[in-house]
């Protein structure tokens, strides 16, 4: 099984080859790595810097969270949507999902030699109207051009500074807790893999980037009859996929997942595309779904204000956290059997006998 | 004359099986004085007397031992004589232990038959009676030494007429653990899908074949487990339990109420009925007469049909009393699902597919399916092994350390073994199903417990996402060894063959799908082996996979993939293929053919046959394991003449696109039957022919053949030709199975020679 000694795809595939990359390679090298509650070794989908003891709670302190994502896409522009879009998005999902309010971003471009202008500037737009659907102000930036030979298309960088009050962890999943999850999966992969490579899928499908604050931030103050969080996780499943994302938080929380097929929402052009193309739609990009972990008392209050929104109204409860199979996902299937949902590893590996 | 005194340890199948009364018995009749018990797992004979008494003794011990009795070594000492006064039979002792293990489940005996069929008699139309040469065994056991309490008979304490039996040294339930009587023992009863009993004790017998009579399913709990039972004949019964169990095709096996009656619906050799009166009872695949009387829908589309023979006295009774002389027997579980084996399960879990129960009520330890036999080439072949053979001992040719094999995913077992020992697990099944991964577990403890195997070194397969590999790894850690799933089937093959420890052969291992080394799925191998390594001398073309997996399960995609290079795109899309999602799909797996999109590579010979079903309109889909390449063989059975095709192999790679090619295109000129018939000759004279290639130029006399394509009686029966004429050795199967239940086998003799890791 050896294989070479230099970067390969799967290294940034989301998934147990880019885990191994980032903890042997990176974190290894890098002495500093925290500056608050959550810092680099928490591999969550951003960090803190802690400023201030909040002023009216002694306990407590609002954190600064900070998080960075560079997107390169295949082609820039794909069914309803652009790079610009997904720029945005995914930075104030990363914030979102953390439970951070987006204060500001940054973004920083690399564009090579002879890309059009007419798409540049379609591609600001793009990025513009997204933030400004949440209200977060793009507050710098920096543009770097670069031959066409080394560089094939546009990739940009997005930072995003946000504020919360309290900081909510992608490790925080306890027994008993249900798995909202705030649409139907899959959209995103299979409509750009579609659109790349030209499959003809006969359908409308487009992707569903999105940035999520509008949404989360009507459920982040839920408390449970104790005056507790309700919200216990939250996750983005964007590279990685479902699978991905899931697999993170049960191994991060220590605790077992376990999901049943038939209430995942799927919709049933990405699940006959699946099929045909010989994919987990488990284990496909989503860019504008997240994962919400939710204190069993109020998963239908939750569920139900998800709802009420654009994007979150084909959201399901989809599972719930158990004490047992700590670290491991487990999905009862529409036959009846449960099988082990496991970490994607990039590979596609035949096992039928 | 002098009294002597020797300490006598007897080790094999000695518990469970009559073995101290026998003991006893002889002891009386030589006129010694002493005593016999259960140590751990041997017997442990204190024996006093004169010199030629004790020789004379010693003699009939090893040739008069019980029918299901097998021994596997004696070791005597010289004893200081201590006066015993008489011979006795001694409580069990708990101990350390050496080798010997509990007999499996048997058939009920004839004397048996004989007293539950006697109206003077109280077994009569007790359908649990059994005695030291009968009955279950290892369903029952929950741990050793085989006594009563260590048994789900722990609950029926003896009444005093079955304790006299017990006590009679004559008696043939002398000290049979499982005997029992209709005033202590288990009773059957008779209820509905919610668990209401309608009759109990021998009207739960009547009622019961009565309904299955009239076409209802029964879910009846038996030796290892539940089965499901239906009228053989009846095309709606049948056909209501395809349904409802969602098995579209697969093949159903049956039980015939004797041999004359399997006659009337199926050929039969000698062997084979044999093998089906055997004290095991398996399964044996029957070619199927051309007037088949029974329903169509028990094996669509295949030429042979499973049957067995009544095993348990319940299954008399029933016969006894029902006007059906054939029943469907199929194991009762949901799809992936280990068989059901519990009361309250069974009423719950079968609730949509059972209209009716027959139970029982003492426990199943150990879930056992039935085993599978089909004759091979002349031979008898495993397809499963498991009731009736399983825990039998395996014996190796040259000791090992202990060490565990944990199989591979699909119809895994599991293997312990230490020294020259190894006991194969019953069948598990499907462990990418959760549930079944923890019976997988489960089995790894009970086996483990019953065999007093520590395991030091955890063999598992080389694919990184099986269930089994990770229990392997996180339980064995560095104790692990990761063992190429090939491999482990020619290391099982060398095993079941008893090669020497330094022997060398060229393996041939014609599969489904096995992890390669090279990170691409293999399957048609040939393997220059020794028991510490392999080298792969050739192989089937490496082909892609369209979308992987999904590949073997539409043979179509598979096919597609095969002649993408070689057809032109109008010829691809019109070959008259079937995809589940119609043309689009057709045009989806052929972009991603062309694009390289999710495309795995194999080299398996089962996606060849696969492949070629699919070409020739045999199999579009498959709905259990091996339906494309089965039904194949099925209607190449059918063939009259053969159609040559050549054989094309370019360094040590045999050419399977233009094998393919050449079938497509003589798909207008011959039979269906002849071609598929050719395709199999081909592939299998070809194969041979690598193999022999590679024994030439290795030095090396013997090639044998492992894997589950080894099943298909045409191609096993080539290439033993090919390699036979070509002056070479040809070895196959002969106690283990050529399918993934042996590749625990392999896994474990691999682990267990290995050095330690440090
Ligand atoms: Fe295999
Ligand atoms: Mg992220
Ligand atoms: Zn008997
Ligand atoms: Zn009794």
């Amino acid at each position: 099984m050896s294989k070479d000694k230099i970067v390969r795809m799967e290294h940034g595939a989301g998934g147990e080859a880019m885990q191994t990359l980032i903890r042997d390679v990176i974190l290894k090298n890098i002495t500093n790595r925290s500056a608050g509650l959550v810092g680099l070794d928490d591999l969550d989908d951003g960090a803190t810097i802690n400023i201030a003891s909040n002023i009216h709670d002694s306990e407590r302190s609002d954190e600064i969270v900070i998080t960075t994502d560079s997107h390169v896409i295949k082609p820039p522009f794909f069914p309803d949507s652009n790079i610009g879009r997904l720029a945005v998005s995914g930075t104030v999902n990363d914030l979102a999902v953390m439970g951070a309010a987006p204060l500001a971003l940054t973004c920083a471009m690399v564009v090579p030699e002879g890309f059009e202008l007419d798409s540049f500037e379609k591609i600001i737009r793009s990025m513009n109207a997204a933030a400004e659907e949440v209200g977060v102000p793009i507050i710098a930036g920096d543009t770097k051009t670069v031959d066409r030979n080394g560089l094939d298309s546009i990739i940009i960088n997005t930072t995003g500074i946000g504020i919360a009050y309290e900081v909510i962890r992608d490790c925080g999943l306890c027994p008993g807790d249900r798995i909202i999850l705030t649409g139907t999966i899959g959209d995103h992969g299979i409509s750009l893999l579609a659109h790349r490579e030209g499959f003809d899928l006969n359908t409308d499908l487009v992707s569903d980037v999105a940035p999520l604050w509008n949404m989360i931030r009507s459920v982040i103050p839920i408390r449970t009859i104790e005056g507790k969080p309700a919200i216990s996780a939250m996750k983005d499943p964007t590279r990685g996929g479902l699978a991905g994302a899931l697999n993170e938080m049960a191994q991060k929380s220590g605790t077992g997942i376990i999901i049943d097929q038939k209430d995942l929402p799927i919709r049933g052009s990405v699940s006959s595309a699946c099929e045909m193309l010989g994919i987990d739609p488990l284990e496909v990009a989503n860019e504008g779904k997240a994962i919400i972990c939710v204190k069993d008392e109020n998963a239908e209050e939750v569920l139900s204000i998800i709802r009420k929104h654009e994007y979150g109204k084909d959201a399901a409860i989809i599972g719930e956290a158990t004490d047992s199979n700590s670290g491991k996902v487990l999905m009862r299937t529409t036959i009846g059997s449960m099988r082990y949902v496991d970490t994607p590893t990039g590979d596609l590996i035949p096992r039928i006998c | 004359m002098q009294t002597q005194c020797r300490k006598i340890n007897v080790s094999g199948v000695v518990q469970g099986v009559g073995f101290r009364p026998f003991v006893y018995n002889v002891a009386i009749e030589n006129g010694l004085c002493g005593y016999v018990k259960n140590a751990g797992n041997e017997v442990e004979i204190v024996a006093e007397g004169e010199k030629e008494e004790l020789e004379r003794f010693l003699h009939n011990l090893y040739f008069k031992k019980p029918t299901l009795s097998q021994i596997d070594q004696i070791r005597t000492k010289v004893f200081p004589v201590s006066g015993f006064s008489d011979f006795s039979i001694l409580n069990s002792e708990q101990d350390e232990t050496t080798n010997s293990i509990i007999p499996p489940d048997t058939a009920i005996c004839s004397d048996c038959l004989q007293d539950m069929y006697n109206s003077k008699d109280r077994h009569y139309h007790y359908p649990f009676t059994s005695c030291t040469n009968c009955g279950p065994r290892y369903s029952l056991v929950s741990s050793l030494p085989f006594d009563r309490e260590n048994t789900s008979m722990l609950e029926f304490p003896l009444c005093p007429e079955c304790g006299l039996d017990y006590k009679i040294p004559s008696d043939r339930r002398f000290h049979a653990q499982a005997t029992c009587c209709p005033n202590c023992g288990p009773v059957l009863s008779f209820t509905n899908g919610s668990g209401d009993v309608l009759a109990s004790g021998h009207d739960a017998i009547i009622k019961c074949s009565e309904l299955i009579d009239d076409g209802s399913i029964v879910a009846v709990k038996g030796y290892g487990g539940f089965h499901l039972v239906c009228d053989a004949n009846s095309d709606s019964a049948v056909l209501k339990l395809r349904n409802s169990l969602d098995r579209p095709a697969q093949p159903f096996a049956v039980m015939a109420k004797d041999v004359g009656t399997v006659c009337s619906f199926a050929s039969i050799s000698a062997d084979e009925s044999s093998l089906l009166l055997s004290r095991q009872r398996p399964i044996v695949v029957l070619d199927k007469s051309d007037d088949l009387s029974l329903s169509c829908h028990i094996t669509p589309d295949l030429h042979n049909i499973g049957v067995m023979l009544p095993y348990s006295g319940t299954h008399h009774l029933l016969f006894d009393n029902s006007d059906t002389d054939v029943y469907v027997m199929t194991s009762a579980n949901l799809p992936g699902l280990p068989m059901v084996t519990d009361n309250g399960e069974a009423l719950s879990h079968l609730e949509r597919i059972a209209d009716h129960y027959l139970l029982h009520n003492y426990a199943i330890r150990n879930r056992t399916d039935d085993t599978v036999i089909r004759s091979v080439n002349g031979r008898m072949a495993f397809i499963r092994r498991s009731r009736g053979f399983v825990p039998e001992r395996i014996e190796l040719p040259f000791p090992i350390e202990p060490a565990i094999g944990v199989g591979p995913e699909l119809n895994t077992t599991v293997t312990l073994a230490k020294k020259n020992n190894a006991y194969i697990s019953q069948y598990i099944g499907n462990t990418r199903h959760f549930e079944t991964a923890q019976y997988h577990k489960q089995v790894v403890l009970n086996l483990g417990q019953l065999t007093k195997i520590e395991p030091g070194l955890w063999g598992c397969d080389l694919h990184p996402e099986f269930n089994t590999t990770r229990f392997a790894q996180e339980t064995g850690g560095d104790d692990t060894v990761f063992v190429q799933h090939h491999y482990a089937h020619i290391v099982s093959l060398m095993v079941d063959n008893l090669l020497p420890v330094d022997s060398r052969i060229i393996g041939i291992a014609l599969d489904g799908a096995g992890y390669g080394e090279n990170g691409t799925i293999w399957g048609g191998e040939i393997l220059e082996a020794t028991y510490s390594g392999y080298e792969r001398t050739a192989h089937l073309m490496e082909q892609p996979m369209p979308g992987g997996d999904v590949a073997a399960t539409y043979p179509s995609r598979m096919l597609l993939g095969m002649l993408h290079d070689v057809l032109e795109p109008k010829e691809l899309r019109d070959l008259p293929l079937y995809f589940k999602h119609g043309e689009p799909e057709r045009n989806i797996a052929l972009d991603q053919l062309e694009k390289g999109i999710n495309l795995a590579r194999t080299s398996s010979a089962a996606r060849v046959l696969d492949s070629a079903a699919a070409l020739l309109g045999v199999s579009h889909y498959r709905s259990y394991q091996g339906e494309p390449a089965m039904k194949l063989e099925s209607v190449a059975k059918k063939s009259l003449h053969n159609v040559d095709l050549p054989v094309k192999c370019k360094r040590g790679v045999l050419d399977t696109t233009s094998l393919l090619y050449d079938l497509y295109e003589r798909t207008d000129t011959y039979a269906v039957c002849d071609l598929a018939y050719s395709i199999e000759d081909t592939l299998a004279f070809g194969v041979a022919e690598l193999a022999i290639s590679s024994a030439k130029k290795r030095n090396i006399d013997v090639i044998g053949l492992s894997g589950g394509v080894a099943y298909n009686e045409h191609i096993t029966g080539r290439i033993s030709e090919v390699v036979k004429d070509a002056g070479f050795e040809f070895i196959t199967h002969k106690k283990i199975p050529c399918g993934d239940g042996g590749v625990s086998l392999g896994q474990v003799v691999v682990a267990g020679s290995s050095e330690r890791i440090s």
